[in-house]
């Protein structure tokens, strides 16, 4: 075996980079959704968004292509999402029926059945908002995405021990929430 | 599949159901990348400089009719710079600037996504039966040709506004290219030919115009300066002209005019001013046109940004955001139910922004809402 060390290989030329438009066009929804769960309301999503690929136009050249791109745009909304909860109050625009704005009717062949998927989509969210920002992410991540948390770890720049951690307690206060929403929607 | 210990089932459906959430409603996918290309061209004014260094590296690495758009306006800068350093620099320079920075910021939004090809082939000119597909290697030595012709003052093309453009056509009297420069026969999409548009009309009479323009801003310049000066200005103007003339020939000799259609208002050439190309001037016209952006996603009021789309229009009728007002406008139409409007204006976009990046999307709604019989 010879013993002559090689330069390890760039990961860029090893793997593509998608394009802007790559990324735009498969990844839209994911952040779309992403960001709902993470707290941005629905008047302020598209906001959000475009926030958020205009960021990742800057630092398309940064992106290492070996890593999954999933983790990279959820840190990416993630910080979008931050700065926009610290955005005062005042300077966004109130709207009396969020919901009104993007819910869309259910239609299909079961229409009950879509109220019920509907509204148990709306009490995940709800439950999410009674975590913290910190935990919500990685609980988004993990259970709704189903990033590894050494991923997680890596695209949110926390320690391994510290994911576990969060990840744990968000686990239970997010049981704790639904079960009582579930009493309160009568389903308990 | 195991599941978790600290999960159960009515836990576990939740989740499933919120997994296979929806995405984003009707026409935010647009909406946002209006956004985001607004963004960015906002940081590329900011960053001018960078923008054109970078058009030039979006040029060669996307080898397509943007790309090659950017580097002839590159190169119309290159070739004003000696006579920008002799003291034309005041007045033409910042324009150059600016087309550089627009253009740049296109060729390299275009090239990052890859998408000036498929553009090209698939939207600019779609093939119909009977008809050879256009190749994308002509359309970027069209471009080139087009913009050689205008020479080292590209940024003065006069072009109509959206409101003063009409269906009636009117003749112009244009000169006929020189033998020995034959203009670039293309295919034009379809909506083109039914507007009655012929090829490369435009870019003559924007060419006159030029002359004109070139003219006036040489008297000015001798007025302004010494004697001495004065002379060398003016033979610094022909000079580089001359490099970017046609078949390198002087403009001065085009031979005798004929007359071709153009649209715009009957008996009168279109009179607005130049491109606004001050940066100023750009954010101005991105602020207005953002508003009406959110008008029309957030506040669901696209009266309100029909009037905003408007007075954009108003303000800047040569806008260099011309395409997005115009997409914008078709959408604020299709909220408004204004179905024949909308797919009118759809149409005219498809003829004058083809190449536009929301050329896709206005391509969808034609074949989707806006079709034929959809009313």
């Amino acid at each position: 075996m010879s013993m002559v060390s090689r330069p390890r290989p760039d990961p860029k030329e090893l793997h593509e980079v998608p394009s802007f438009r790559e990324i735009y066009e498969s990844w839209f929804d994911y952040v779309w959704r992403t960001l709902k769960r993470l707290g941005v309301r629905d008047a302020e999503l598209e906001d959000a968004a475009q926030e958020v690929f205009v960021v990742v136009h800057r630092r398309l050249d940064d992106y290492d292509p070996s890593r999954p791109l999933r983790p990279w745009l959820a840190g990416i909304a993630y910080k979008v999402a931050a700065r926009e909860r610290r955005r005062p109050r005042h300077t966004r625009e109130q709207f009396t029926d969020d919901r009104a704005l993007t819910e869309r009717p259910c239609h299909g062949p079961d229409p009950e059945r879509a109220v019920q998927t509907q509204q148990r989509r709306a009490r995940v969210i709800e439950a999410l908002s009674t975590l913290d920002p910190e935990r919500r992410i990685i609980f988004v991540m993990h259970e709704i995405d189903g990033t590894p948390c050494p991923e997680i770890g890596e695209a949110l720049g926390v320690p391994l021990n510290t994911v576990y951690s969060r990840l744990r307690i968000a686990r239970l206060r997010f049981k704790a929430s639904m079960d009582r929403l579930r009493l309160r929607g009568g389903e308990a | 599949m195991s599941m978790p210990d600290w999960m159960d089932d009515d836990l576990r459906l939740e989740l499933e159901a919120e997994r296979e959430a929806p995405g984003a409603p009707e026409g935010a996918r647009s909406r946002v990348l209006a956004g985001v290309l607004v963004a960015v061209e906002g940081a590329a004014v900011a960053t001018g400089a960078t923008a054109i260094a970078s058009s030039a590296k979006a040029a060669a690495a996307g080898g397509s009719a943007t790309a090659g758009t950017a580097t002839s306006f590159t190169a119309a800068a290159t070739a004003a710079a000696p006579v920008a350093a002799k003291g034309f620099m005041a007045m033409w320079a910042p324009k150059f600037l600016a087309m550089g920075v627009l253009v740049g910021g296109g060729g390299i939004w275009m090239a990052q996504q890859d998408t000036t090809s498929t553009v090209t082939r698939d939207v600019v000119a779609p093939a119909p039966e009977g008809r050879p597909a256009p190749h994308v290697a002509a359309h970027t030595e069209r471009a080139r040709k087009l913009l050689a012709q205008t020479g080292a003052m590209a940024d003065a093309i006069p072009t109509p506004s959206e409101d003063q453009l009409d269906e009636l056509p009117i003749e112009l009297e244009v000169p006929p290219p020189p033998a020995s420069a034959p203009v670039m026969a293309l295919p034009m999409n379809d909506q083109a030919a039914e507007a009655g548009l012929e090829e490369g009309a435009p870019s003559r009479a924007m060419k006159r115009r030029l002359r004109r323009l070139a003219a006036k801003a040489s008297q000015s310049e001798k007025k302004a300066s010494t004697k001495s000066d004065s002379s060398t200005d003016f033979k610094l103007v022909k000079t580089s002209r001359a490099k970017v003339g046609r078949g390198g020939e002087p403009v001065a000799e085009a031979p005798k005019p004929r007359k071709v259609f153009t649209p715009g208002r009957k008996g009168s050439e279109p009179t607005v001013a130049p491109a606004p190309v001050d940066p100023e001037l750009l954010k101005a016209e991105a602020r207005i046109l953002t508003e009406a952006r959110r008008a029309l996603s957030q506040r669901r009021a696209p009266a309100r940004a029909l009037q905003l789309i408007q007075k954009a229009a108003q303000q800047f009728p040569n806008g260099q955001m011309r395409d997005l007002r115009a997409v914008l406008k078709v959408e604020a139409l299709m909220a408004l139910d204004r179905t024949s409007e909308a797919r009118t204006q759809a149409l005219m976009f498809m003829t004058r922004h083809h190449t536009s990046p929301f050329a896709g999307q206005v391509k969808r709604w034609l074949s989707g809402p806006l079709s034929e019989g959809s009313e």
